[in-house]
């Protein structure tokens, strides 16, 4: 078996990809601020771990094509921050090519090769450093101790040299940190500095009697010395300023021929005397945190593939199936009447069920993931598409932090892709045209994600020119899709849902990017697929909003168990508008639909019955309607009888039923029972295309309104 | 149920040539016997109840729950081009198909393992109709009966 190979293979792409990940979440952040330039080196560093550590990782894996992009990467990335190259667009176009790169390679099992690949490697390479600077000796007229500048790295000292010539002061500080907790108080202590400073390097101390303690001696560059300070307030033990030998300012530091170094554990061992005294908010030493506490994973997160937790929806789906048949036991030991077995009956099934909603919770819980993942590949997105079309985009997101299940995350990609592609390409105008309408140049999408129920809300709005729904009507005419006097009386929401119409695109012409008709119509079934629903707002020259609504999770929904003849479905209670009893009288046959005329509107009905050939009516009892929506849409399902809420588990229906339409899946409700789950957009999708076929066979005018 | 004849159990280790034998799963569809490799074979269920769903193709009888999990269930009858089959009773045999999901197969009856070296395995070429054909791997004779070997890549495809 090689499941020991694809166990590993496995922790290979998920721990790559957390790093291509972390890479591209720096890149997007320099790129941010390369116009303003205020880069923060720290990220250009980050940048620069993120790929030496993947370099690792690959090497560790034997996954070369990786290990080589890492390699020329790694040296770009080290010339950048080391300032031997100055960050620019083009550098940072290469860049994300790379990311992209990492990506294509990743999914390819991180073994699979490309063409492209080399051309890449050879514009990374072409990438020529600027000639070095000449050394500087700046470093000279400072305090400073040789043996800490005999320790400095490259990119340390390369900072400290900066520093320097940007005239900031030097700033060496004593903390003492606990060694359990030591890489988290760091990070705190550098996050803590870094508006006023920049940690340049720390050294072990030395002279400390506590061995769970570690003091360490941090040289900080900072214009605002006081503020440090502040920062640090009591944890530093000692604070001092590295003058500059020439400057008198702080002669009693600087003794005479300073450029020789005075030792600094000497220094430090002086200066401590005076402030040996450990301040009060110190870390308690801890008993059992001896200096191999290091070596423990500070991390209290596990990564685990989804299957697995998929697995585990299955043994809940099971122990569902069985708290049913434990509740059904109860209710057969009532009717035969053993009073006390009833009783401890009762009570076990009603602990189960408790139980089982918590379980259910938890595992709910933990597929939940942030949309920060989506929406950083979105913004890269954005970039590209706007470099490629000549076009200022600016991407504002907001609510990145809202979760969603992993399983819609991973389907979200595509279709937010296929609409931020939109926006940029159809809704934000040149720059001339934006110029002339009085739009700042630059155009801005904004995406905007929010819980709000049981639902994710997402919203892509763009200030672009607006959904051009005479061209929309026009094109659908020329096609056939509407006859004459539809288009002279549609609305303006009936024309711009014309957009979701298969083959209908605004543009006359396909542009590399979009428009070439497989567009929106495929957003719309994706998403349906996933339980949600879209919805466009446009306003001419103002801008488009589209709005996604999704379910938090597909892994558990309520649903409405239906009846229709000897089979049993159930529809998803969050598409449903409304149920009702159906009352025959109100029914009108327009066409070949039947239509329920209700106080303030028509609703169109389908017969499931004769949807699914399920076989002739039965006479007598009355119908039901369901009223199912998508968006604005609705739509009206008969069938015989109601059976209450339930939780379902969907599964998917196999391979060999993909291409049924009409069912998101299925679900075991008990004693062998199978309910097919109702996919409502799909048929609401199925019943607007009836109704156009039929709107192109006859002329008539019709009331019906469109997909 | 355990499908392996266990007398057999010994005589892999005894003799290198029997294994070449590959032991093979016979069943009944439409009176005729059929046969596939077991080691394909994941399990033989019976006794299960079918759902049929609306608008599938009309190979699928249904779908059903084994354990929990659910899989949709092959009418071998109609992938023959011996008729269709009435989900009334019959046997599973649960398999897998070449993506890798799991199916069912509806049968008649189920008749036991068989050991074949491919010596005993005729070509079937020309012998059927072009859709057989490609369900059939070859034919081969148990005692005084013929049982056509079939493919299950094409089975379940």
């Amino acid at each position: 078996m090689t499941d020991g190979k694809d166990k590993s293979q496995a922790e290979f792409v998920s721990e790559a990809q957390e790093l291509i990940e972390a890479l591209s979440r720096n890149l997007t952040a320099l790129e941010r601020a390369l116009p303003t330039g205020t880069e923060e080196p720290e990220q250009l560093n980050e940048a620069f771990r993120n790929v030496h550590t993947l370099k690792g990782l690959s090497g560790l894996f034997n996954q070369r094509p990786m290990g080589e992009l890492s390699h020329s990467l790694e040296d770009l990335l080290d010339k950048l921050r080391l300032g031997r190259l100055q960050l620019s667009v083009e550098v940072l176009d290469q860049l994300f090519a790379a990311v992209d790169a990492f990506w294509h390679l990743l999914s390819q099992g991180g073994n699979g090769t490309s063409v492209s690949l080399a051309a890449l490697l050879a514009r990374l390479d072409a990438l020529t450093p600027a000639p070095p600077e000449a050394p500087t000796n700046d470093l000279e007229g400072y305090a400073l101790d040789p043996e800490l500048l005999s320790v400095l790295t490259e990119y340390e000292e390369h900072r400290l040299q900066l520093s320097i010539k940007q005239g900031l002061a030097l700033v060496l500080v004593r903390v003492r940190f606990e060694l359990a907790t030591l890489d988290t108080q760091l990070s705190a202590v550098k996050s803590d500095t870094k508006p006023f400073g920049e940690v340049l390097t720390y050294l072990p101390a030395g002279d400390n009697a506590d061995p769970a303690c570690l003091d360490l001696d941090l040289l900080i560059a900072t214009g605002q010395v006081e503020e440090v300070k502040q920062v640090l307030g009591s944890a530093a033990s000692q604070l001092r300023v590295i003058g500059r030998t020439e400057s008198a300012a702080r002669p009693e530091l600087q003794p005479a021929g300073a450029t020789e170094g005075r030792q600094l554990s000497h220094a430090a061992t002086q200066d401590a005397a005076l402030a040996r005294s450990p301040s009060p908010s110190q870390p308690i030493a801890h008993p059992s945190a001896a200096p191999g506490a290091l070596v423990r994973s500070i991390s209290q997160t596990v990564r685990v593939d989804i299957r697995k937790l998929d697995e585990l929806m299955n043994v809940l789906a099971k122990l569902s199936v069985l708290r049913g048949a434990l509740g059904e036991l109860s209710e057969t030991a009532r009717a035969e009447g053993d009073r006390q077995m009833v009783g401890r009956l009762h009570h076990l099934s009603h602990q189960f069920s408790r139980n089982l909603r918590e379980l259910q919770g938890g595992l709910l819980d933990v597929r939940m993931v942030p949309l920060t993942q989506v929406f950083e590949r979105l913004t890269r997105v954005v970039r590209q598409t706007g470099r490629e079309l000549d076009k200022d985009v600016h991407l504002v997101v907001t609510g990145a932090d809202t979760e969603i299940d992993k399983l819609i995350v991973e389907e979200l990609s595509d279709p937010l892709m296929h609409i931020v592609r939109n926006a940029v390409d159809h809704g934000i105008e040149d720059r001339q045209s934006r110029d002339r309408r009085g739009k700042p140049r630059g155009g801005t999408i904004a995406l905007n994600a929010f819980q709000k129920g049981n639902h994710v809300v997402i919203e892509a709005e763009d200030d672009g020119c607006g959904v051009d729904t005479e061209s929309l009507v026009r094109n659908a005419r020329s096609l056939g899709l509407i006859s004459v006097i539809e288009a002279s009386e549609m609305s303006r929401d009936e024309a711009l849902n014309l957009i979701f119409h298969p083959g209908l695109s605004t543009r006359a012409t396909a542009t590399a990017v979009s428009g070439r008709g497989v567009g929106m119509d495929v957003v719309r079934t994706n998403i349906a697929k996933l339980g949600g629903s879209v919805e466009l707002d446009s306003e001419r020259q103002i801008g488009t909003k589209i709005t996604l609504t999704l379910p938090l999770t597909r892994a558990i929904v309520t649903a409405l168990v239906v009846l229709v003849g000897d089979s049993t479905f159930a529809v998803p209670l969050n598409s449903i508008a409304e149920v009702a009893r159906l009352d025959p009288a109100r029914i009108r046959r327009v066409d070949n639909a039947e239509l329920l005329s209700r106080r303030d509107s028509t609703l169109e009905l389908r017969r499931l019955r004769e949807l699914f050939n399920l076989g002739s009516a039965r006479n007598g009892d009355r119908d039901y309607v369901v009223e199912v929506k998508a968006g604005p849409r609705r739509l009206g399902l008969v069938v015989d009888a109601l059976q209450g809420q339930q939780d379902i588990i969907i599964r998917p229906l196999g391979a060999s039923l993909d291409g049924v339409r009409g069912f998101s899946g299925a679900s075991e409700l008990g004693d062998e029972r199978i309910a097919l789950v109702l996919d409502p957009g799909a048929l609401i999708d199925e019943a607007g295309a009836e109704a156009s076929a039929t709107a192109r066979n006859s002329a008539a005018p019709r009331s019906l309104s469109l997909p | 149920m355990n499908l392996r004849d266990p007398s057999s159990a010994g005589h892999e280790t005894r003799l290198s040539l029997m294994s070449t034998r590959r032991e093979y799963l016979t069943f009944v569809v439409a009176e005729e016997l059929y046969a596939v490799p077991l080691a394909s074979i994941v399990e033989i269920v019976a006794g299960k109840k079918l759902t049929p769903v609306p608008r599938g193709p009309s190979d699928v009888l249904g779908i059903c729950s084994v354990r929990g999990e659910l899989m949709s269930v092959l009418d071998v009858r109609r992938r023959l081009r011996r008729g269709t089959s009435q989900p009334q009773r019959g046997r599973i045999l649960l398999a897998f198909s070449p993506v890798g999901e799991k199916l069912g197969l509806w049968v008649d009856e189920v008749r036991g393992v068989h050991r074949l070296t491919p010596g005993e395995i005729e070509p079937t070429i020309g012998t059927f109709s072009s859709e057989i054909g490609t369900l059939s791997e070859g034919i081969a004779r148990l005692g005084s009966q013929l049982v056509v070997l079939l493919n299950l890549a094409g089975l379940t495809a």
